[in-house]
């Protein structure tokens, strides 16, 4: 990845952030007994300890909170769950016989890839550095 | 259950479930750190940041592995579902955990960089089109990020706010984590090429065993749903449950109607009642929890409900939808049309003996 790119990345998600933190800050100390009763009356640590989600999910937060009623309600129940739905823990002999091939994949291709050593390269002994010194020096030169 | 909500829901058996799990962290780093100082032929070359490190790193990538197999564990014996309750505490602590290695990692190979040290990371693949392209360290990054979003929303709150059923989509991320920091490990060692064999061993053994554990899970319970699957009486509308001594006492049992709902049918003070069979917190199991205090407790988390009503006890509000129940030369029947949530219904007596019971059914609620 080029410099550019990095930093246009990193620029984007650090906006992203920033205005993440601003609106969770708001929601989780003004505005989140509006969305759920059952915030209302709570501490400081049940509000600090959403500001991380809502700060990565804000634009979802912010949306349900525009369009909440201002009223308060008493605590409904939330709907209760779809009764059809095939419990996902089934799905997971679906899911786990194509995940356990993929790990398999990923570790043998790395395995593959892995460069081999150089091989070892024959440096010249001594002797035959001496040897293969040019003949034609400097002073051999002011001789002639 | 919904009441108020608190930052963290302590209770006994939650202090000493993180009380336990935060020794044997402190426990396996330290002995991580102890036997690579002993054992390890690349222990004089290698710093203690880089020890503490991969010590961090590798704890975080085994808590995972634990995270992963305690769900079908719980799904293949009970027994499993003590370490079920807080798994939640579990996924946060490794998330902090790989937040640890992530913040050293940074700190120590881009800290040092003329450029900011994630702009660093991001162009740390030097060598185009060559093995040590690939972007281990990246990957690494995004899996934080994973870990991340799953720790941040672990609370209640977040699984009411976003509904159940995207909420467990978005938990499901944690496949995708593992296989995140599966790249990221292989492809790390294999670049570094320090303790190649030990880790591809340790990261074949991991990956065996989170498969074959979820794959049996899963013939597990295609086996469970197709033993409750339902069987249709004379009478259309009422379906067969089965006999009511193959309920146990203080027990329930799952039943499938035609229309794919799942129904708890419930033996509770002799007398059978049937209610919605998925938990309103997480679409828990109901029909495999037992009747505690009056109420069908879920196995999972123990949130509560009367077998009368499908309600949950004061002062929580949460309500399941309720069937008609009745009793048949010894057989439970469960009407397969569903009374709307916390209708009463009380419940059908077991009278006498159960082979030969006349026809007695539960007084039928406004539906």
């Amino acid at each position: 990845m080029s410099t550019t790119a990095a930093i246009l990345i990193l620029s984007l998600a650090g906006a992203y952030a920033l205005v993440g933190v601003l609106v969770a800050a708001t929601f989780a100390f003004r505005g989140v007994q509006r969305l759920d009763p059952a915030a209302v009356g709570t501490g400081w640590g049940f509000r600090l300890i959403i500001i991380p989600a809502a700060t990565a999910l804000w634009p979802i937060v912010l949306r349900r909170w525009c369009s909440a009623p201002r009223a308060s309600a008493a605590p409904t129940p939330a709907p209760p769950p779809d009764t059809r739905d095939a419990p996902q823990r089934t799905a997971h002999l679906i899911a786990w016989c194509t995940l356990a091939p993929v790990g398999v994949v990923i570790i043998a291709v790395g395995a593959l890839l892995v460069p081999r050593a150089p091989a070892p390269v024959n440096l010249p002994s001594d002797a035959n550095i001496s040897a293969q010194a040019p003949a034609s020096t400097p002073s051999a030169e002011r001789a002639k | 259950m919904s009441v108020a909500y608190r930052a963290v829901g302590w209770s006994p058996h939650k202090r000493l479930y993180d009380a336990i799990i935060a020794a044997c962290v402190v426990a396996f780093v330290l002995l991580f750190i102890g036997a690579s100082k002993l054992f390890s032929p690349f222990a004089s070359s290698t710093s203690d940041e880089i020890l503490v490190m991969r010590a961090l790193g590798t704890c975080a990538i085994t808590l995972l592995h634990i995270i992963l197999i305690i769900g079908p564990l719980a799904r293949l014996s009970p027994r499993w579902l003590p370490v079920l309750y807080n798994r939640r505490h579990l996924g946060v602590l490794t998330f902090l955990i790989a937040l640890a290695h992530g913040l050293l990692a940074l700190g120590y190979y881009h800290g040092f960089a003329a450029v900011n040290p994630l702009v660093s990371l991001l162009t740390s693949a030097t060598h185009p089109r060559t093995f040590q392209a690939v972007p281990f360290q990246v990957v690494g990054l995004t899996s934080l990020f994973t870990l991340f979003m799953l720790a941040a929303t672990s609370h209640d709150f977040w699984l009411r706010f976003l509904g159940p059923r995207a909420w467990k989509a978005l938990h499901m991320g944690v496949y995708l984590a593992y296989a995140q920091l599966l790249f990221h490990v292989a492809m790390g060692a294999m670049q570094s090429r320090e303790s190649l064999p030990l880790t591809a061993i340790a990261l074949g053994f991991g990956l065996t065993l989170v498969s074959s554990l979820h794959i049996a899970a899963g013939i597990v319970e295609r086996r469970r749903e197709q033993r409750s699957a339902h069987a249709r009486t004379a009478e259309a509308e009422w379906i067969d449950a089965g006999p009511v001594r193959d309920i146990a006492p203080e027990r329930a049992r799952p039943l499938v109607l035609p229309t794919g709902e799942r129904v708890a049918v419930i033996r509770h003070n002799d007398r059978i009642s049937a209610i919605a069979g998925v938990c309103a917190h997480q679409g828990g199991p109901l029909a495999e929890g037992k009747v505690i205090d009056g109420c069908l407790t879920c196995p999972w988390h123990g949130w509560q409900y009367q077998p009368h009503d499908g309600c949950a006890p004061p002062p929580f509000v949460e309500q399941l939808a309720t069937y008609p129940v009745r009793i048949v030369a010894g057989r439970a029947q469960v009407r397969s049309t569903p009374l709307k949530p916390g209708t009463a219904t009380p419940p059908a007596p077991i009278k006498g003996d159960t082979t030969k019971a006349e026809p007695v059914e539960s007084q039928r609620g406004a539906s």
